[in-house]
């Protein structure tokens, strides 16, 4: 680049306007002063230097700017936008020349110039010159911005240099914007650095004003977190060097969560991530308390691989067992209907920050002895599988057995494929659902509801004549054949069905939606219409009586820990579950009214 | 004159123009609708269907919008109502940039119709039509069997 002088620039960005549109000679120079400083500024030459203890950049120029006012004006505006990149996560570089242009009058100006006659294609021309200085400035000022982003990051913050862009929540706060300037500055940079090294796995914290006060003031940190999380010492120094500071610096998220549902869950040290250890990055990201989210009334490693196993004996016991005695304990303790209770009675869990309190960890606590007992994860995913063998499919009976039409349409017609050997049925009764789920060991039983409903159809796939496959076809809003999807694929005992079994399944669906195979969609479609205007299933908002929970308890034995009690109000008073319902009840009530100075309605 | 919003802009330099009408046909539904210039008429009675290619403004990329995008914009945005999604509506928008707004004249004036909306609830209408076909089995329900009366063979059905 020439190294012209402000003038000489001036001088051509006014020659371009010209050569676009020549009437502008008539037009004088104070009237389009801001068309050419864009133009003439846009072949400057400019570079930001960072200044020490600064993150606002020193920014130059060549040739100099002298004192035009209009160009010094919108350099500042430069330094403003490079200042403000280097200061905030996630966000955009704000430059705003087309607005500027816009309040210097540049529609008056076409205005003006049409009335003067000027050519509609001058206009365009003269209207391009501008566009192109704009843009030319923007690409070099968003260049400007990485570049000292770069360079704060290098010199404050070398930890980030790999950061893509723009900064994160936790990358900004540890660059301390609001000290740019300060003589502190050097050392709150430090402490931060030291804070988010030591403790990142509370990197949210650490970023409360009142921490972020105290880290930089260089005061004790151990105990603040200790309060505002409930931690012990030792449980303190379990999250200690828990996350490599790369991923706190480029990841939003941190384990905060985690570690009040691991308090929430009364969780062992021991059996925390890392086996409670410092230093523990690895086992920290790979854990299930990192992917699980909150609301599991049992601990979520328990889940393990069998998450849809564990969750459907999870809700059923819910349904069966624990709701009506949530609304049995209403009914005793005559509370008033408000909404956080009538919540708390349909989903039996407390959310809330905290991890819910000391009333969600009592309640977790006697669901814990009620349900899992002292068994441990492998034990008692064992009994959930026995549980599913056995119970599942007697729920489903015992509801047909009520039921004076039992069954629903079935999807199609049996199919059978080209080569002979595969044949497909659909399942239309709990009693098929029960001998599927019997002869391939797996749980097809509990489907039943969904099935009810009509929002799924079971297929059995047979080879040879011989059970081999179970099939969960998902059936969208509209019964046709393109919204049907494929739910759960699986063969004895939920294993993945053999390779081989895949291509029939894949014809079978084809000749669906392909109409070769016909369906029965206006069947299912006036059968779903019936059920959603009178549901007879064991799915309802309300909850089931008293009387139901205690019939159906002694098939959950099989779920329950050794030494469970025979019957239902024994175990509820032996597991305290009883003791601690009411507890949450009271909790809700109380702290409901306290809220909202008065009951929340219905 | 000083133009500050996106109609005024467009006015000013349809004032230059030394245009008195335009007229744009607005038609919408669902999620969708379309905005499209009927006519022109100049103050001189001369009438066009197509405006210069004429920049109105330049956004902060340096991107110049044209006096026939910025109006589509103006236009589009003028009527008070939804004319675009659920129902939508159609009409017809004009802008007279010399209309005299103290003497109760618009410079940009709306007739538009709006749908209504309907209430599809046909499913029982549907119900009602497949019963008529007869099938006791498609029903999951515990009801005893209809009677075979003239209104239940007409396709009457329980509450």
């Amino acid at each position: 680049m020439n190294a012209s002088s402000w003038l000489e620039l001036k001088t051509e960005a006014h020659r371009q306007l010209v050569e676009a549109c020549p009437l502008l000679v008539d037009i004088p120079l104070k009237r389009i002063a801001a068309l050419l400083t864009i133009i003439a500024l846009s072949g400057v030459r400019l570079s930001a230097r960072t200044i020490a203890g600064r993150l606002e950049p020193d920014l130059s120029t060549r040739p100099s700017l002298h004192a035009d006012k209009l160009a010094q004006y919108l350099l500042q505006g430069i330094v403003d936008a490079l200042t403000d990149y280097v200061s905030h996560a996630r966000h955009n570089v704000e430059v705003n020349h087309g607005s500027w242009l816009d309040s210097h009058g540049f529609t008056e100006l076409i205005a003006d110039l049409l009335v003067r006659g000027a050519a509609h294609d001058q206009l365009s021309a003269l209207a391009n010159v501008v566009a192109r200085a704009v843009e030319k400035l923007r690409v070099r000022i968003d260049a400007l911005c990485d570049t000292h982003l770069e360079d704060i990051l290098a010199r404050d913050l070398p930890h980030a240099s790999s950061l893509p862009k723009t900064l994160t929540q936790n990358a900004e706060w540890m660059l301390a914007p609001e000290t740019s300037g300060d003589p502190r500055r050097v050392m709150v940079l430090v402490r931060r650095l030291q804070a988010m090294q030591m403790y990142g796995a509370l990197a949210s914290t650490l970023r409360d004003p009142d921490i972020t006060q105290a880290v930089d003031d260089g005061e004790p940190l151990a105990p603040l977190l200790m309060a505002k999380h409930g931690l012990t010492n030792a449980e303190l120094r379990a999250v200690r060097e828990a996350r490599r500071l790369h991923r706190v610096i480029v990841q939003p998220t941190d384990f905060a969560i985690a570690v009040e549902e691991l308090k929430a869950h009364e969780v062992p040290l021991t059996e925390w991530p890392g086996n409670g250890q410092p230093g523990q990055p690895e086992a920290w990201g790979g854990s299930v308390w990192l992917k699980m989210p909150r609301n599991h009334l049992i601990r979520p490693d328990y889940v393990g691989d069998q998450a849809d196993g564990v969750k459907d004996a999870m809700n059923a016991l819910r349904d069966d067992l624990l709701r009506p005695l949530v609304a049995e304990r209403l009914r005793l303790g005559a509370f008033e209907r408000i909404r956080p209770l009538e919540t708390f009675a349909r989903s039996v869990e407390l959310g809330g920050s905290g991890g819910g309190g000391i009333a969600r960890r009592k309640l977790l606590a006697a669901i814990r002895s009620a349900v899992v007992g002292p068994r441990r994860a492998k034990a008692f995913r064992e009994a959930v599988a026995r549980w599913h063998r056995r119970v599942a499919s007697l729920s489903a009976l015992r509801h047909e057995r009520r039921a004076r039409r039992p069954g629903w349409p079935e999807l199609c017609a049996p199919w059978r494929s080209e080569c002979g050997h595969f044949e497909i049925v659909a399942l239309s009764s709990a009693t098929d659902l029960v001998e599927e789920g019997r002869l391939l060991e797996h749980c097809v039983g509990g489907y039943y509801d969904i099935c009810r409903r009509g929002d799924t159809q079971i297929l059995s796939l047979r080879e040879d004549g011989r059970r081999v496959a179970t099939v969960e076809i998902k059936l969208g809003s509209e019964i046709d054949a393109p919204t049907l999807y494929v739910g759960q694929f699986q063969a004895r005992r939920n294993t993945p069905p053999a390779r081989h079994l895949h291509e029939p399944l894949r014809d079978f669906l084809s000749a669906l939606r392909s109409g070769t195979h016909a369906m029965n969609a206006m069947k299912i479609k006036r059968y779903r219409k019936r059920m959603q205007d009178r549901w007879d299933g064991s799915w309802s908002v309300d909850a089931l009586p008293l009387a139901y929970a205690r019939e159906v308890f002694p098939f959950y034995l099989p779920l329950l820990p050794r030494g469970t009690p025979d019957t239902f109000d024994a175990w509820c008073a032996q597991s305290g579950l009883a003791g601690a319902i009411d507890e949450v009840l009271t909790y809700l009530a109380t702290t409901s009214v306290d809220r909202s100075n008065g009951l929340i309605p219905y | 004159m000083n133009p500050t919003t996106l109609p005024d802009r467009a006015v000013a330099l349809l004032r230059a123009l030394d245009i008195e009408e335009i007229e744009y046909s607005l038609s919408g539904g669902g999620d969708s609708g379309e905005a499209e210039l009927i006519h022109v008429r100049r103050r001189d009675g001369a009438m066009a269907y197509a405006l210069p290619d004429l920049p109105v403004i330049i956004d902060d990329f340096g991107h110049v919008a044209t006096l026939l995008f910025v109006l589509d914009r103006v236009v589009a945005d003028a009527p008070d109502g939804d004319w675009v999604n659920n129902e939508g509506g159609h009409g017809k928008v004009w802008v007279r940039p010399f209309a005299d707004e103290t003497n109760d004249e618009e410079v940009i004036e709306c007739d538009m119709t709006y749908g209504v909306e309907d209430d599809y609830d046909d499913d029982d209408d549907e119900f009602d039509d497949d019963d008529l076909d007869g099938e006791p089995d498609d029903d999951p329900d515990d009801d005893p069997p209809a009677p075979a009366s003239p209104s239940a063979q007409a396709g009457e059905v329980d509450q």
